[in-house]
């Protein structure tokens, strides 16, 4: 089978869980003899044995394309719609080079993307698969940028199939797009265990953050718990690694509870994994969370996740604790037994790991192909 | 000539609240009346009142006999909100025709932790026996039918005839369970369930899979024809009538059919435990060394104390024990006592998810993990009340606008801060806070940690030194 496929951004270079999700789906996939031809508007700066990396950077020459560079897409959002249609123009020119290779499909991934799948599909006239990796009413806390919302909503309204990575998304797409129930398909995200889980001892008992400052992911309710936490327990340290748009307004906030001393922002950092390796748990107290790719992460490197139930990856994990984003009582009582009650960090710790070991890109790969010979058959009929 | 023993065994834990940390020393109460009260109207509605009434007729109709384990902590609910159910099972007990087998009134695991605490609840229970249907109890089970033979002569000594257990291949190798036989180290007699046959009526009435699906009477009770020996112990959880299996599955068309269709056979009867044991003489003798149970495949403990968070609520709940005691608080010891309810450590249970399916078994709680928090923040409360006042909230940060400005430019938000600046503090700013005429620290310890008795004690201390000793012990005194 021949796929091509539509990013934004790739590993090394890559902003959030959209790069990993679909670096690793294309891997799995392409372990099981898919031929992906990946299209990204700029070039990851490495080279891959499993696909063929296309860039429209490259490629298309003539457009006035800005590179990817790594930075948050809010920071150059005017930009974006330029780069979006310059990014459609440059796969539609792909596509027509690769109209003899025999491409049997088009998946492409994330609003970014959408306009250059529908382009493709004029071209190449095979099935097109949309993969929603987050939505914008998501992203901007139910205030959708109306360019980005309809973007998203036409190309599912076209799409052959869509596929989002819960059911939690796909209720949103259902509700808030009115897409019909059946033409949307869930693949949840995975992760693969590291061999060896790195554990260092740290001064204090450490209470991790980690993700975009944002409306979305709810730095504000962790703010708040640290606060009651610190009231009750001063020996704990809270890691709010990331960066953001609310960054600024954290750091103040901080200042202003008074807990600056307990409370440190790391800014974005090279490697998660070392402040995975000094948590005593992980919490994402997230307002709406399509996935959460980190509590995978934080599991897979035994650290205990304490997730909120408006999230996808609460749909799947068993040995976790769950929250509501607004109940910042509850959640400071959680992490304050986590940190308080040996064996329950333990149990969730060894047992959530356990757990993360079945969620392999492996699996998930099969039913992606699954969900492709059905999208092309449905086509052909 | 075949006996039957038909033993139902009722009850309903206290369930206890969802209990934040920050609930500790609050004062809130631990049990959800209301949750409990909707479950027990639930179950009265569904079970218990059909049920009795079933019962009831067929005592009046046959030569039917059946014996109950009541919990103390069922009974107490009854009376509290459902007398008249209280009164169905006095009108049963009434007649003649029903035998009451007595336990621990907690529902409790208290032979696992402490022999002195089992021993005291069996007599609660026997007591509460006594008082609400006059009757005194010569057979016991112990919770889940949990067993060894030290249980059977501690039971033995305390007056028992006979236990109630599990007849597991286990214990019983090649044996029948339809036999009596008598224990190791003591001479009490051992009444052991036939599960097979009383699961066939528990788990698998209304499995459609089953190959005996629908399970009647008739074929039932050809079931019990066939099986040789003296006696068939039938021995289940009473809430299959109505809640295990629900009316819709035709269980209680099954229980009004079965006397009728086993006493078709002339040579079959009803018998109550304690005419068992009359009637016939063990067989052999039993040793059982280790604890089994009737749960599970495993026949054991582990869905109570299987994983380290049940065995550490346990542990800490019966480390208690004197404490409690001592204490001679009738709400503490009876709180205490709740606790013990197995129940609340099978909430916790997570070996059945071991597969991801969490939805197999009926829990109060979201998750294990939300059970054992909420009773580890029981038992720290009621720590605290043992204790007679909430000392390590004198550990807490204060609030910003109580913090201590010390001259020197340091802010103390707690004790910890307090002991760890006068360390960095020069002599001439500990003279300005602690002085003939006052004494900040000792001021800001009574007014707004509000440690008295630390206050009083440094009131006194002039010197650094003397101030830092003491309430560096204090404060290893508070954290333990």
């Amino acid at each position: 089978m021949r796929v091509l496929m539509l990013g934004w951004e790739f590993p090394p270079k890559h902003i959030g869980g959209l790069g990993i999700a679909s670096y690793e789906l294309s891997k799995a996939l392409s372990k099981k003899g898919v031929e992906i031809f990946f299209v990204l508007p700029g070039d990851p700066g490495k080279d891959y044995n499993f696909l063929k990396i296309i860039s429209t950077y490259v490629e298309a020459v003539n457009s006035p394309l800005t590179p990817y560079a790594g930075t948050s897409m809010s920071l150059n959002f005017f930009n974006l719609p330029r780069e979006v249609d310059n990014f459609a123009l440059g796969v539609e020119k792909i596509a027509k080079r690769l109209i003899d290779e025999g491409i049997d499909l088009i998946h492409a991934h994330d609003w970014m993307t959408f306009k250059a799948g529908l382009l493709a599909r004029e071209v190449l006239h095979v099935p097109l698969i949309l993969h929603v990796h987050s939505t914008e009413i998501d992203r901007s806390g139910g205030n959708p940028n109306p360019y980005v919302y309809n973007i998203e909503k036409e190309g599912m309204e076209k799409a052959d199939l869509v596929i989002a990575v819960s059911n939690f998304t796909k209720k949103r797409i259902v509700e808030y797009y009115g897409i019909p129930e059946e033409k949307i398909k869930v693949l949840y995200n995975a992760i693969e265990v590291p061999k060896k889980v790195k554990r260092k001892k740290f001064r204090s008992k450490v209470v991790l953050y980690l993700g975009r400052f944002t409306l979305q992911k709810g730095p504000d309710y962790f703010l708040k718990a640290a606060k009651k936490i610190i009231q009750k327990d001063p020996d704990v340290t809270f890691l709010m690694v990331g960066e953001g748009e609310m960054l600024g307004e954290m750091i103040e906030k901080a200042c202003r509870l008074g807990i600056t001393d307990k409370v440190f922002f790391t800014g974005r950092v090279p490697d998660v994994n070392e402040f995975y390796s000094i948590a005593d748990v992980y919490v994402m107290p997230s307002v709406s969370e399509p996935f959460g790719l980190t509590a995978l992460e934080a599991l897979s490197n035994k650290v205990p996740v304490i997730i909120s139930k408006q999230s996808g990856v609460s749909e799947v994990l068993s040995h976790c604790l769950k929250v509501d984003f607004w109940d910042v009582d509850d959640i400071a009582n959680k992490i304050l037994s986590v940190l308080k009650y040996s064996p329950l960090k333990k149990m969730l710790e060894e047992n959530g790991f356990t757990e993360v070991k079945n969620f392999s890109w492996d699996k998930q790969a099969d039913k992606c192909i699954e969900y492709y010979k059905e999208v092309i058959k449905k086509i052909k009929a | 000539m075949v006996s039957v023993c038909f033993y139902l065994h009722v009850h309903q834990p206290i369930r206890i609240k969802k209990f934040s940390i920050f609930d500790i020393g609050s004062g809130k109460g631990y049990f959800d009346e209301e949750k409990n009260k909707f479950y027990l109207d639930r179950i009265a509605r569904k079970s218990y009142i059909p049920t009795n009434k079933i019962l009831l007729e067929l005592i009046k109709k046959y030569d039917f006999k059946v014996s109950f384990s009541i919990t103390g902590v069922l009974l107490e609910q009854l009376e509290k909100y459902a007398p008249e159910v209280l009164k169905s099972f006095q009108d049963l007990v009434d007649t003649g025709n029903v035998e009451l087998v007595s336990e621990t009134y907690y529902h409790s695991l208290a032979w696992v932790f402490s022999k002195d605490e089992f021993r005291r609840q069996v007599k609660l229970q026997e007591k509460k026996l006594k008082e609400l249907f006059g009757q005194k109890p010569k057979i016991f089970r112990n919770t889940e039918l949990i067993y060894n033979d030290d249980m059977g002569k501690v039971v033995s000594d305390m007056g028992y005839k006979a236990v109630m257990t599990e007849g597991t291949e286990k214990i019983l190798e090649w044996r029948s369970p339809c036999y009596v036989y008598e224990a190791s180290g003591s001479n009490i007699k051992l009444l052991l369930k036939h599960y097979r046959l009383s699961d066939d009526i528990a788990f698998r009435f209304s499995t459609p899979y089953w190959n005996e699906y629908p399970l009647t009477a008739d074929k039932y009770a050809s079931w019990i024809n066939a099986t040789p020996g003296n006696v068939i112990n039938i021995f289940m959880d009473y809430e299959t009538f109505g809640e295990h299996q629900w009316k819709e599955t035709g269980i209680f068309e099954f229980l009004k059919h079965l006397p009728r269709e086993i006493l078709k056979n002339p040579n079959n009867e009803f018998v109550l435990p304690s005419e068992v044991i009359k009637k016939f003489k063990p067989v052999a003798t039993i040793s059982v060394p280790f604890l089994i149970s009737w749960a599970d495949t495993e026949r054991d403990l582990s869905a109570w104390i299987g994983n380290e968070m049940q065995r550490t609520a346990a542990r800490e709940l019966y480390s208690l024990e004197n404490d409690v005691l001592k204490t001679k608080d009738k709400s503490i010891i009876s709180d205490w006592r709740k606790l013990q309810t197995a129940d609340h450590f099978y909430y916790m249970c997570t070996k059945w998810f071991a597969d991801g399916d969490i939805h197999k078994y009926f829990n109060p709680y979201e998750s294990p993990y939300e059970a054992f928090i909420s009773f580890m923040n029981i038992l720290n409360d009621l720590k605290n009340r043992i204790r007679g006042d909430s000392m390590s909230k004198y550990l807490e940060n204060v609030p910003d606008d109580k913090v201590f400005w010390c001259r020197d430019g340091q802010i103390f938000k707690n004790l910890k801060e307090l002991l760890f600046g006068l360390e960095k503090m020069s002599d001439e700013t500990f003279k300005f806070h602690v002085s003939k005429e006052k004494n900040d620290f000792a001021n800001w310890i009574r007014d707004v940690i509000g440690d008295e008795k630390l206050a009083k004690d440094i009131m006194k201390s002039r010197t650094k030194k003397s101030l830092m000793k003491k309430l560096s012990n204090r404060i290893k005194k508070l954290e333990k």
